[in-house]
């Protein structure tokens, strides 16, 4: 089985009493210890004008019940403001990913994952680890 | 102003045919223009816990709506079979099992929060009280404009709700949580005093509620809400990186 290594680090040296962590993980199915074997491949989005609702996610392709992983990241250059708004199933707002945001949250396969482009000209990018 | 890194790698040797190397490192700035860097946090903290119940671990209302908040959970636990429910108020999220974590930005959307006016009437005399929240109010001057005053002056003092002055002499009292089901008023009759607020008067004043906004069940707030998956300890690490 395929061997999946995230890695996530966390620098606040600058914050009073703060510091640095480095936390890996290998991505495996759920409840087991048998490594996730199916990847969507990072995606790469132009989106030329302001759009709603983008799937990222359709919750129905996929199994349920499941270990995946979702990574996002709002890779538009040369902005203050242009966000990205990440939402689950109906319409519930998750956040704002602005320009080199990034996120990599659980998905069991059962809650959609959309985004909404806030400006035109706006570029993301994304990849599902599932299970099926 | 400080500077928060936060960043991502996904390796794989096998994954795919040509492997996969993904590194996205990242500072974590403020909302809108101008972007400065964020700067408050929760610091890394851990929360043990030994039952199934769910538990919110960011109420939205302690936190300014749409900014650029990002929250970190990590599951500490070594047992594959074990995970935390991670919901944003009634949805799910996802799971996070034994090792995982998550990185996500939180628009801390507020929600409805419960509230209901009071108003005192006919004639109130000093020595009056107003009891609500566990919090007594007795008036040491004889009208009801100045009990109104006394309660607002005492606002600090409900944990659970805020007063304000709506008029001379009404009372607004909110709610200070819009999923705080546990302590919502309870009104056995319109034009009542109730169970959850109790008036003692010398005279023949009065202290009538009336709802401005009912209680919701799913207030829409999206709090960060946790559930265990098993009742022996368990152990999720979190940290919020926020701006005011």
């Amino acid at each position: 089985m395929p061997t999946t290594t995230a890695t996530f680090t966390l620098n606040t040296s600058e914050f009073s009493g703060g510091g640095s962590i480095s936390k890996s993980t290998t991505l495996r199915k759920a409840g087991t210890a048998t490594g996730i074997d199916q990847f969507t491949g990072i995606s790469r989005v132009y989106q030329a004008t302001v759009a709603a609702n983008l799937s990222v996610m359709a919750a129905g392709s996929y199994a349920n019940a499941q270990a995946g992983k979702v990574y996002i990241k709002n890779t538009t250059p040369d902005s203050n403001t242009a966000y990205l708004l990440v939402e689950m199933a109906s319409d519930v707002i998750l956040g704002r990913l602005y320009p080199g945001d990034w996120m990599f949250v659980p998905n069991d396969g059962e809650t959609d994952v959309k985004v909404s482009t806030s400006a035109a000209n706006m570029y993301y990018e994304f990849g599902i680890f599932h299970e099926g | 102003m400080a500077t928060v890194t936060a960043g991502l790698t996904l390796s794989s040797e096998d994954l795919t045919s040509n492997g996969l190397v993904l590194s996205t490192p990242g500072n974590l700035k403020k909302a809108g223009f101008k972007r400065t860097n964020l700067d408050n946090t929760t610091g890394i903290a851990r929360k043990s816990t030994t039952s199934l119940n769910q538990y919110t671990l960011f109420h939205a209302d302690e936190f300014t709506a749409d900014k650029a908040h990002k929250v970190y959970l990590k599951n500490t636990s070594n047992v594959a079979s074990e995970f935390f429910t991670v919901s944003l108020d009634e949805e799910v999220m996802g799971k996070l099992y034994a090792g995982d974590f998550a990185f996500f930005p939180w628009s801390a959307t507020d929600g409805v929060k419960q509230s209901f006016t009071l108003t005192l009437a006919l004639t109130w005399a000093a020595g009056d009280k107003v009891v609500f929240d566990g919090v007594t109010v007795t008036t040491a001057t004889a009208t009801t404009t100045a009990m109104v005053d006394d309660i607002v002056a005492q606002a600090d003092q409900y944990p659970n709700w805020i007063p304000t002055e709506a008029s001379e002499h009404v009372v607004l009292f909110t709610a200070r949580s819009s999923n705080n089901l546990e302590n919502i008023l309870e009104i056995e009759s319109t034009g009542a005093t109730t169970a959850s607020v109790v008036s003692t008067t010398a005279g023949n004043g009065t202290a009538i509620i009336a709802v401005v906004q009912e209680p919701e069940a799913n207030s829409t707030a999206n709090d960060i809400k946790i559930t265990p998956s098993v009742a022996t300890t368990m152990t999720l690490e979190h940290a919020l990186l926020y701006e005011l």
